[in-house]
C-alpha cells in the first residue's frame, strides 16, 4: 500500500534522532522489532505478539488508521518503528518506560508545556481521599501526560456527598457544532449520559479520578482522564472519524435500538443519504426516506409520503422547528430540501414523543447543520440538472457561526430535447435557500436566527402556469436551568401558497391563488433530576390563517368574475407533560399527555342544514355571521403517548406503545398523487378534527459482537373522522367545502422486520414490510359516500415491500452502493365495462381500487470517487456515478385507458423505463476530511 | 375538463422530464363485470321523435350495444300527460306524439320484461339559448415533429343572451363534408375492358360524422351569459374533408346542474386519463333508479334539455396546402390485366390527364369507400 510506504520516505532523520535522545534518556528497555518475526503481520497480531512477548501494552483510541499490512524490513527499535509506522498520520507514539505505548494525536510537545498540571497531578497525590478506587492502570502510567488529567471543580466548591455533577457540551472540532447523540461515560462505573441536541450532557460522578469516555457514531472515541473534585463543566470536542481500526460502534442510549424507548424511529444522517444511489443526480432527504419501513408514496416521482397506510397530510415535515407544507420540487421529483445544509432527520412512526402534536401518522424533524464555527468553508455540487452551493463561516469563532445554502435547477435545456410541443414550450424551474446564524450569548444560553425558502414555477406550454412557495423562519433560545434541566423556546412563522393561471380559453382566463399561514410559540424544559428521570413539559400554541383562493380575471378580454373564497382562521393551544423513567435496570417506561385546545375562529359566514339531510347546497337551512375573533367551534383533546421497554438482556428488548392524537388542518386532496394546487384546509364548525389511535409492539435486539441491530415491529391504528371527497368534486373553486367532503375510517396495519449494518465496510439496511391500509365512508346518504359505503383499499396500499440499501466502501477513495426496491402494485380503479349515450361510448369503472398495478422492482447503483487525499489542499473534490432503475424495468406509474377509433385502449406509463445515468461533481474547500 | 387537460399536461411535462420515459400498450387482467342496465334517452324543445335507448354494459373486449328489449317505456309531465315510447328497433324506444316545453318537467318510467320497476325524477325542461355564431379560422398548430406545423380551420362559437339564467351549456358537434373520389371511373375489367356509363357516378360523396368529442361550460363563473370565441373543434388539411367543402352542425343544450355532473364526469373518465394527476375514477351515477332495489346501479342520463342548433359552411381554404395523398395510377401493367385471377375482379380503370390508361384501386374512383354516400343532403 502506497500511502504506508510513503511513511518510510517520509521518514526525517532529525525525527529518529530526536527520538533516540529522548528515549534512552528516560533509560527505556530495549525491544527490538526484526522483520523476521513480525514482517507482514495486520496491525493487531502485530500489537498482539509484541504485547505477549515484551510485557508492553499499547493504548489508543477508535482513531487509529487501518493498518492491514506491518512492514518491518530492518530490525529497528520497537518506540521507533511504532513512531515511523505512524508519523503519516500525524500520530506521536510516546511510552512511560515502563511498558507503556500511547498514540496520540497530538503534538507531544504540548504535554511537556503543562507545568501547572503536574502541580496538580501532584497536589492530588498528596490527599489519598480523594483517589478513586476506580483508578486504572491508564491513569497510573499516564504521569507524562498529566496535562490529560483534567480536574473539575475544586475543593472549596465542594459540597457533601460523595457524588458531583460534571456536565457540559460535546462539539465538533472541525466546526463547533453540537454533537448530538454521543454518549459520555465512565466504563468501569457503568454511569453515562447520551447528549441532547444542543450537544449537551449531565452526568452524576462520585468524587475522584475516573477515566471518562466519550463517543459517537461518526467521531473519535476520546478518553480522558478526570479528576472530579465538585460539580463542574467539562466541555469536550471531538473530532471526525475517518477510518476507524475498530468500528464497534457505541451510540447513545437515545437512539439506542435496544435501549432506547423509541418505537419506529428512523433516524439517518446526511451522510447515510449521501452514500445511496441518486437520480438525476440529487441526494434526496425523501427519497431515501422512502426506502425505510413502513414509508410509501404513490409512485416514483410523485410527491406524497405515507407512513404506515396513512395519507401525505399526517405527516407533520419540520426543519429545526418550521413546518413545511409542500416538501416536494417539480411534482416530487426533487424534495425540497437542499441535502448540504442538513445534518440529520428523525422520523416517528410509532410512538410520537409528547411535544410534537397536530398530525396522527408520524412526524419528519429535520435538523440542519449550526455553521462552522472553527473556519470558513464552501462546498456544493453540479449535476445535470442542478447546481448547488453551501457557505459556512464562523462570525466570532468558536461562539457564532452562519451558514447560508442555495440551490437552483437549469433543468429546461432537458425539454427542449422533448418531442411533445406542449413540452418543449414549457417550462421547470425550482430553486431553495436555507441560511441561520447562531450565537453562544455566554455559557448558558444560545439562540438561532434561521430561515428557510422554496420556490417553484412551471409553466405548463401556453396553457398554465403553477407558482408554489414555502417560506418560513424561526427563533430558537436555549437557555440552561443549572445544570441538569433546560430550556428552550422557539417562536416560528411559516407560509406556504401557490398560484395557477391558466389561459387556455381568453375569455375563461384566470389566476387562482392560495396561502396559508402560521405563527407558532412553542417552549419546552427537559428536566434531568437523576439518572432515572427525563422529564419533558412544555407548551405550543399556533395561529393559522388561510387565505381560501381568490379567483380572478387573468386579463381583460376574461369574462370570469372575480371569486373570493375567504379567509379562514384557527388557533391551536396545546401544553404537554412526559418522563421516561427508568424503572428498573431492564425496564423502562415513557409516558406522555398532551392537552389539545382547538378553536375555529371567526370572522366567518357558517351555514346550517336541515337535519337529516346531507350537507348539500340545496339544504341549507340558515346562515350564522360569526364576527372578528369570535369562538366558532371549540375541540378539546387529549393525546396520550406511552411506551414500554422490557430488556430480557443487554442486547434483546422488547417494546410496547399506545398513542393516540389529533389533527385539525388537512389537505383538500382527491388527486391520488398530490398536484400542486392541493390546498390546506382547517377543521371546522362541520368537518371535525381526524382522530388517530396506534399500538405498536416490537422486539429489538443487536446481537453481541456485530453491528448488526435487527428489529421486528407489528402495529395497528385506526383513524375517525378521515377527510375523503365525493366523486367528483372540484376543490379548486368549490366555495363550501363541507358539500365536498365526507368523513370516513382509516384502518391500517402491519409488520416491519428490519436488519441494519450501521458500521463496518459494508453497511446498509434490509427490510420487509407487510402492511394494509383500507378506507371506509359510509353514510346514509347515497351521495356522502364514497365506493358505495363499501371499504376500499386506499391509494398508497402495498402490501409486500422489501428494500435493501447497502453502500461497500471499497478504499477510502472509492465506494460501491446500491438499492433494490421491491413491492406490491398499488390499488387502482379500472375501467370494466363499455356502455352507449348518443352513440358515444362511456367507460364504466370498477370498485375504487379493486384492482393493482403490476409489481414494482427496481436496482440502483453508484460509485463514488473522492478526490486525493491530501491533506495540505485547497479544495476537495468528488465524482458521484449514479445508474438508476439499472435493469431499466418499465415500471408501471400508471395504467390509463384512451377512448381511440377502434376501442378502449390501455397504456402503461413508466417515468423511468430504462436505465437513469448521471454523474455529479461535488467540491468542498479543504481535504477529504475537513 | 380544464384540469384534466392541464393535469395531463402536467403528466406529460413530468414524463417529458424524464426524457426517457415510456408509453406502452398494456392489457391489464379485467374480470367481467356484472352487466347493468343503461339509459339513454333524450327530450328537447325540438321537434320530435324522441328516443329512449336502453341496453347493458359491454365488457371492454366486445364493445358491440347489447339492447335491452321487451321493456314498457313511458315518459309523463307535470302537468298529467304520459307518454308512451314503442320499441321501433330492438332497445331503441321511440315516441313522435309531443314536442317539449322549456319549464315543464318529465319523468321516464321502465318497467323490465322481468317485471322490475325503473324511473327517473321529474327533469324540469330549461329554457334555451340561441347561438350568435359558428366560425372558422385559418389557425396553424404546432405538432410532435418541431420542423412541421399542421393548417386548417379552427371552429368557434360565441353565444350571448344577457337575460338568459342558464349556466349549464353543452355543445355537441356533427360534421358533413364533401369529398371527391380521386379519379373517374372510366372503364371495368372482368376478363374484357368494359367502359363504364356514367364516369361520375361515384366520384361524390358527402360524409355525416358525429363527433366524438363534446364542449361544456359551466357560465356561472361569467357576469352573464356571454360566451366569447370558444374553441371547438380544428380540422386540418391532412385529410379530405376541406378538400371541397365542410359543414359544422353544432347543437347547443341547456342542461340542468345534474345533468351538467354527468356529462362533466363522462367527460372526465373518457379523456385520456390518465388516471395520475386526475382525481380518482369512479362509476358515473346516472338519474334513473331502480324502484324496488335501490341499490342496483342504472347507469346513464334521461336527458331533459333546452336546445338550439347552428348550421355553418366553410369551402375549401384558399392558399392552403393540403397534404392527403393522391392514388397512383399504375399505367405500367396495363399489359398485364389478364395476370389478375378472376377473384379480384371487377379491376377498376382510369385515365391519366394524358389520357393513358391505369389500374387504381376501388377507393380511388368509389368515394362511398371511405365512409361516404352518394346522396347529397338537404341542407346542402
Amino acid at each position: 500500500m502506497n500511502w504506508i510506504k510513503k511513511s518510510y520516505v517520509s521518514l526525517t532523520g532529525i525525527i529518529i534522532l530526536v527520538f533516540f535522545s529522548w528515549l534512552s534518556a528516560t533509560g527505556q528497555q530495549k525491544i527490538i522489532v526484526s522483520p523476521q518475526e513480525y514482517d507482514g503481520l495486520t496491525w493487531s497480531d502485530f500489537s498482539n505478539q509484541i504485547s505477549e512477548n515484551y510485557n508492553v501494552r499499547f493504548f489508543y483510541g477508535d482513531d487509529l488508521p487501518v493498518i492491514e499490512y506491518v512492514k518491518v524490513s530492518d530490525s529497528t527499535r520497537l518506540e521507533v518503528f511504532l513512531q515511523e509506522l505512524f508519523n503519516d498520520f500525524d500520530i506521536y507514539v510516546a511510552n512511560d518506560g515502563t511498558g507503556n505505548y500511547f498514540f496520540i494525536k497530538e503534538n507531544p510537545l504540548h504535554t511537556e508545556l503543562a507545568p501547572g498540571f503536574f502541580k496538580s497531578e501532584r497536589e492530588k497525590e498528596k490527599e489519598p481521599e480523594e483517589t478513586s478506587d476506580s483508578s486504572d492502570d491508564f491513569l497510573r502510567t499516564n504521569k507524562d501526560y498529566a496535562s490529560r488529567t483534567i480536574v473539575i471543580g475544586s475543593y472549596g466548591e465542594a459540597k457533601n456527598g460523595k457524588k458531583s455533577s460534571v456536565y457540559g457540551f460535546v462539539k465538533s472540532a472541525e466546526d463547533g457544532e453540537p454533537v448530538v447523540g454521543s454518549y459520555v461515560y465512565i466504563e468501569e462505573l457503568g454511569i453515562g449520559a447520551g447528549t441532547t441536541g444542543n450537544g449537551y450532557y449531565a452526568i452524576s460522578v462520585p468524587k475522584g479520578k475516573h477515566v471518562l469516555t466519550v463517543s459517537s457514531i461518526d467521531r473519535k472515541k476520546k478518553k480522558f482522564s478526570i479528576d472530579v473534585r465538585s460539580d463542574g463543566q467539562l466541555d469536550i470536542s471531538l473530532e471526525r472519524r475517518l477510518v476507524a481500526l475498530n468500528e464497534v460502534v457505541v451510540t447513545s442510549d437515545r437512539y439506542h435500538n435496544v435501549r432506547s424507548t423509541n418505537m419506529g424511529l428512523e433516524r439517518l444522517t446526511i451522510r447515510d443519504v449521501k452514500e445511496i444511489p441518486k437520480v438525476l443526480g440529487e441526494s434526496d432527504l425523501l427519497k431515501v426516506a422512502l426506502l425505510l419501513p413502513g414509508v410509501q408514496n404513490t409512485g416514483e416521482a410523485s410527491s406524497g409520503f405515507n407512513v404506515r397506510g396513512s395519507p401525505s397530510d399526517q405527516t407533520q415535515f419540520y426543519i429545526n422547528n418550521v413546518p413545511v407544507y409542500n416538501t416536494s420540487h417539480l411534482f416530487g421529483f426533487f424534495s425540497a430540501f437542499n441535502p448540504d445544509a442538513v445534518k440529520e432527520f428523525k422520523l416517528y412512526k410509532s410512538n410520537i414523543p409528547a411535544e410534537f402534536g397536530g398530525r396522527l401518522a408520524s412526524v419528519f424533524d429535520i435538523s440542519t447543520k449550526k455553521g462552522n464555527r472553527q473556519k470558513f468553508s464552501a462546498s456544493g455540487g453540479v449535476s445535470p440538472v442542478t447546481g448547488r452551493l453551501f457557505l459556512e463561516t464562523p462570525i466570532q469563532k468558536d461562539k457564532s457561526s452562519a451558514f447560508i445554502g442555495l440551490r437552483s435547477t437549469y433543468s429546461d435545456w432537458l425539454l427542449k430535447k422533448v418531442k411533445s410541443v406542449d413540452i418543449r414550450n414549457s417550462k421547470a424551474n425550482f430553486r431553495d435557500g436555507i441560511g441561520s446564524i447562531s450565537f453562544n450569548l455566554g455559557k448558558k444560553d444560545k439562540l438561532e436566527l434561521f430561515g428557510y425558502y422554496s420556490h417553484d414555477n412551471i409553466s405548463f406550454s401556453t396553457l398554465a402556469d403553477y407558482l408554489y412557495e414555502n417560506i418560513g423562519g424561526a427563533i430558537n433560545w436555549q437557555h440552561l436551568l443549572g445544570n441538569k434541566s433546560k430550556f428552550t423556546l422557539s417562536t416560528i412563522y411559516s407560509k406556504y401558497w401557490f398560484q395557477e393561471s391558466s389561459q387556455e380559453i381568453t375569455f375563461d382566463a384566470f389566476k387562482h391563488d392560495f396561502a396559508l399561514e402560521n405563527y407558532k410559540v412553542k417552549g419546552k424544559v427537559e428536566i434531568l433530576p437523576n439518572n432515572n428521570h427525563k422529564i419533558s413539559t412544555g407548551f405550543s400554541s399556533t395561529f393559522y390563517s388561510i387565505n381560501r383562493g381568490e379567483h380572478r380575471p387573468l386579463s381583460t378580454e376574461s369574462l370570469i368574475t372575480e371569486k373570493k373564497l375567504g379567509m379562514e382562521f384557527g388557533l391551536e393551544n396545546s401544553v404537554f407533560l412526559s418522563d421516561e423513567w427508568k424503572v428498573l435496570p431492564y425496564l423502562t417506561v415513557y409516558a406522555g399527555l398532551r392537552f389539545n385546545n382547538y378553536n375555529y375562529l371567526g370572522p366567518q359566514e357558517v351555514y346550517g342544514y336541515m337535519e337529516n339531510r346531507p350537507l348539500e347546497e340545496s339544504f341549507i337551512s340558515d346562515t350564522t355571521q360569526y364576527g372578528k375573533g369570535s369562538f366558532i367551534k371549540t375541540y378539546n383533546s387529549l393525546d396520550f403517548r406511552a411506551v414500554v421497554n422490557y430488556m430480557l438482556t443487554t442486547s434483546l428488548s422488547f417494546k410496547a406503545s399506545f398513542n393516540n392524537l389529533h389533527q385539525n388542518i388537512f389537505m383538500l386532496s382527491n388527486t391520488i398523487s398530490i398536484s400542486p394546487t392541493a390546498k390546506w384546509k382547517l377543521a371546522d364548525y362541520h368537518i371535525e378534527p381526524l382522530k388517530g389511535h396506534q399500538f405498536s409492539f416490537g422486539v429489538y435486539s443487536n446481537p453481541d459482537n456485530t453491528s448488526l441491530e435487527l428489529s421486528a415491529e407489528a402495529y395497528y391504528k385506526y383513524v375517525d373522522n378521515l377527510v375523503e371527497f365525493k366523486n367528483g368534486a372540484d376543490l379548486l373553486v368549490s366555495e363550501v367545502p363541507e358539500t365536498d367532503v365526507v368523513q370516513g375510517e382509516l384502518d391500517a396495519y402491519g409488520v416491519e422486520f428490519m436488519v441494519k449494518k450501521k458500521s463496518g465496510r459494508l453497511n446498509g439496511w434490509m427490510s420487509y414490510t407487510y402492511s394494509k391500509s383500507e378506507v371506509q365512508v359510509s353514510s346514509p346518504f347515497a351521495a356522502s359516500e364514497v365506493n358505495f359505503g363499501e371499504p376500499y383499499p386506499s391509494n398508497f396500499d402495498k402490501p409486500h415491500a422489501f428494500n435493501l440499501v447497502a453502500n461497500y466502501r471499497v478504499s477510502r477513495r472509492f465506494s460501491i452502493s446500491g438499492n433494490l426496491v421491491y413491492n406490491t402494485g398499488r390499488p387502482v380503479t379500472y375501467p370494466v365495462g363499455i356502455y352507449y349515450q348518443d352513440g358515444q361510448q362511456v367507460v364504466n369503472f370498477s370498485r375504487r381500487n379493486e384492482y393493482r398495478l403490476p409489481d414494482y422492482f427496481r436496482v440502483d447503483l453508484s460509485v463514488n470517487i473522492e478526490g486525493n487525499l491530501l491533506s495540505d489542499k485547497f479544495a476537495h473534490g468528488s465524482w458521484s456515478f449514479s445508474v438508476y432503475n439499472v435493469l431499466g424495468r418499465k415500471n408501471a406509474y400508471s395504467v390509463y385507458f384512451k377512448n381511440e377509433d377502434d376501442g378502449i385502449q390501455a397504456y402503461k406509463l413508466s417515468v423511468f423505463g430504462s436505465p437513469i445515468v448521471t454523474l455529479t461533481y461535488n467540491f468542498k474547500l479543504g481535504n477529504y476530511a475537513d | 375538463m380544464r384540469t384534466n387537460r392541464l393535469f395531463y399536461g402536467l403528466i406529460l411535462l413530468i414524463s417529458g422530464f424524464a426524457v426517457i420515459s415510456c408509453v406502452e400498450k398494456y392489457s391489464p387482467d379485467i374480470k367481467d363485470y356484472s352487466d347493468q342496465l343503461v339509459v339513454d334517452g333524450l327530450i328537447t324543445n325540438q321537434n320530435g321523435p324522441y328516443k329512449v335507448l336502453l341496453s347493458k354494459t359491454s365488457p371492454l373486449n366486445n364493445d358491440e350495444l347489447r339492447p335491452f328489449t321487451g321493456a314498457s317505456v313511458l315518459v309523463e309531465d307535470n302537468e298529467g300527460n304520459t307518454y308512451e315510447f314503442d320499441e321501433v328497433v330492438p332497445g331503441s324506444y321511440e315516441n313522435n306524439e309531443f314536442t317539449g316545453e322549456p319549464g315543464v318537467a318529465y319523468k321516464l318510467q321502465i318497467l323490465a320484461s322481468d317485471g322490475k320497476l325503473y324511473e327517473s325524477d321529474y327533469q324540469e325542461m330549461p329554457p334555451s339559448v340561441p347561438i350568435d355564431t359558428v366560425y372558422a379560422e385559418i389557425e396553424t398548430n404546432p405538432t410532435e415533429n418541431p420542423d412541421y406545423n399542421e393548417i386548417g380551420y379552427q371552429f368557434y362559437l360565441s353565444s350571448q343572451d344577457v337575460e338568459s339564467e342558464s349556466i349549464y351549456f353543452l355543445w355537441k358537434l356533427t360534421e358533413t363534408y364533401e369529398y371527391h373520389a380521386d379519379h373517374d371511373l372510366e372503364y371495368t375489367y372482368s376478363g374484357v375492358v368494359v367502359p363504364y356509363p356514367d364516369p361520375d357516378e361515384f366520384s361524390t360523396c358527402w360524409k355525416t360524422t358525429k363527433l366524438r368529442e363534446f364542449y361544456l361550460f359551466d357560465a356561472s363563473v361569467l357576469n352573464n351569459v356571454n360566451i366569447q370565441n370558444l374553441p371547438l373543434n380544428f380540422v386540418n388539411t391532412e385529410t379530405k374533408r376541406l378538400s371541397v367543402r365542410y359543414s359544422l352542425l353544432v347543437d347547443q343544450y341547456i342542461l340542468s346542474e345534474q345533468a351538467f355532473e354527468f356529462f362533466s364526469s363522462v367527460q372526465e373518465m373518457n379523456s385520456g386519463n390518465d388516471l395520475f394527476y386526475s382525481t380518482q375514477p369512479y362509476q358515473i351515477e346516472g338519474n334513473v333508479e331502480c324502484v324496488d332495489e335501490p341499490q342496483e346501479n342504472v347507469l346513464g342520463q334521461f336527458l331533459v334539455a333546452g336546445k338550439t342548433s347552428k348550421r355553418i359552411f366553410v369551402d375549401r381554404p384558399y392558399g392552403v396546402y393540403f397534404y392527403y395523398e393522391v392514388c397512383p395510377v399504375n399505367t405500367e401493367e396495363i399489359g398485364e390485366l389478364g395476370m389478375y385471377h378472376p377473384s379480384d375482379y371487377p379491376i377498376y380503370l382510369t385515365l391519366t390527364e394524358n389520357m393513358v390508361m391505369g389500374t387504381v384501386g376501388k377507393g380511388c374512383v368509389d368515394c362511398r369507400e371511405h365512409g361516404g354516400t352518394i346522396e347529397k343532403p338537404d341542407f346542402w
